[in-house]
């Protein structure tokens, strides 16, 4: 966990969310020229030093301890894999990063993705995969009765996803942003 | 003396968001040393024009007021300086949008300041001070209900009365009807923490409830708060905001390892 405070005084955990999920969306131009900031390296540079806190996620319950420690054995971290953008919904011009493995949807803040939009899941909606061996991404159907849909069809089990596919949960719709691929991969 | 900081915060089952929240900089030593630490927050008036708008625009102004504390200047008479200060800016807003006493926003403040709480509040949102696993209130609502309590109403009564909730003082008049100020400060201790929540909240979650969820690691506990009024799933759910600061108990629990740990067991010990 990094808890980090935003310009207006709210604290978050920067490792969930790269921009403050409590500043309104209003300023929606000044918000994606943070985001493309964000975006830059150098961002996740900065984790390295976070180390120890990583350690949260793999106790609070969301039972990826092994996630977690497959690729910080390899990696010294629990690295940013790629973004998903919402670009339609309640939380649009926002982004969340995506870690290895299992990225769970859902509308609770202890989801990887957690989206303010009553139609979708509390918990587990769906999920966004990044398999660290394969370096390749899927999306697949959660536990509820909510359906995802990738591109207008839907996840009946997984699909596997490329660089700007479109997730639609509820009434979100979040773009797909992949970092680690072909010509990226976290050594 | 180091605090820990968290917050939650969700629209419920509204249209938008009207409650504002904001804390300072508890890394600013500078002003740290002059003022202390604050937490500021507001919930909008639903029912009226632009909610969102002042909650905002009072948070800022205690913030921004508040800031401007000289040495000399007591921390109560620097809350009281930015209240008023605050209350003119959302009576400004109303005049602006053309409904003056049309716009309106709760205000609620919490201080830290070597080693004492401060506070000061109008409106229905509350300060509570959690000591050693229980809950202690320390603001009164200002509604109707408690005016009525105070006129001897039976509580029966009261819960029949369809304006209940009515507020009797919060920002946007001329002058703030009635301005709550800790008469005496807190002397803190270690590991207290202190709840500033909206309405919202309190409203879902009763007491015990929420004694037990303040237990967790402090910078979480707000989130978990929101979670587990969402989780009531409320047809009518208003905004909630809970925003969470402790008293750093020892400088082992800053390492964060040990801290985490724990909460992290207690987590899925009580799951
Ligand atoms: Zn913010």
């Amino acid at each position: 966990m990094a808890w980090v405070r935003c310009e207006k005084g709210h604290y978050y955990d920067d490792e969930r969310h790269s921009l403050c999920p409590y500043c309104g969306v209003g300023d929606l131009a000044g918000q994606v020229s943070a985001l493309q900031n964000e975006a830059l390296p150098e961002g996740d540079e900065e984790k390295t030093v976070r180390l120890d806190d990583g350690t949260l996620r793999a106790l609070g319950g969301t039972g990826e301890g092994e996630t977690v420690a497959y690729v910080r054995a390899r990696t010294g971290m629990d690295p940013v894999t790629g973004w998903l953008v919402c670009i339609d919904g309640p939380d649009r011009g926002r982004d969340f990063r995506l870690r290895s493995e299992k990225n769970s949807i859902g509308r609770l803040a202890t989801n990887d993705v957690p989206l303010s939009d009553e139609t979708v899941s509390r918990e587990n909606h769906g999920f966004v995969v990044f398999d660290p061996r394969k370096v390749t991404f899927s999306v697949r159907a959660g536990e509820g009765r909510g359906l995802i849909y990738k591109n207008g069809d839907e996840v009946p089990f997984s699909e596997p996803l490329k660089a700007y596919d479109v997730i639609e949960v509820g009434q979100t719709r979040l773009l797909f942003v992949p970092l680690c691929g072909e010509s990226f991969r976290w050594e | 003396m180091r605090c820990l900081v968290g917050n939650g915060q969700h629209r419920g089952r509204r249209k938008r968001q009207e409650d504002s929240f904001a804390s300072s900089d508890p890394c600013d030593e500078a002003f740290v040393a002059r003022a202390g630490f604050i937490s500021v927050l507001a919930d909008g008036m639903g029912g009226m024009a632009r909610g969102r708008e002042a909650s905002s625009l009072a948070v800022e102004a205690i913030l921004e007021a508040y800031a401007v504390k000289s040495e000399a200047e007591t921390v109560p008479a620097a809350l009281k300086r930015a209240f008023i200060r605050a209350n003119e800016v959302v009576f400004e807003l109303g005049r602006e949008v053309g409904l003056p006493g049309a716009v309106g926003t709760t205000a609620l403040a919490a201080v830290f300041f070597e080693k004492q709480l401060f506070w000061a509040w109008a409106g229905d949102s509350r300060l509570y001070l959690w000591r050693r696993g229980s809950l202690h209130r320390l603001t009164e609502d200002h509604n109707l209900a408690t005016r009525l309590e105070g006129e001897g109403v039976s509580p029966e009564a009261i819960a029949r009365n369809p304006e209940r909730e009515a507020l009797t003082s919060f920002f946007g008049f001329p002058a703030i009807p009635h301005l709550g100020l800790s008469e005496v400060p807190l002397p803190l201790e270690e590991d207290d923490r202190i709840l500033l929540c909206s309405d919202g909240l309190y409203r879902s979650l009763d007491e015990p409830e929420i004694a037990a969820l303040l237990a967790d690691d402090p910078r979480r506990a707000g989130e978990i708060l929101v979670d587990r009024v969402l989780a009531k799933k409320r047809p009518r759910q208003d905004n909630v905001t809970a925003l969470v600061v402790a008293v750093e108990p020892c400088p082992a629990f800053s390492a964060g390892l040990f801290s985490t740990l724990a909460a992290g067991a207690r987590r899925l010990l009580t799951s």
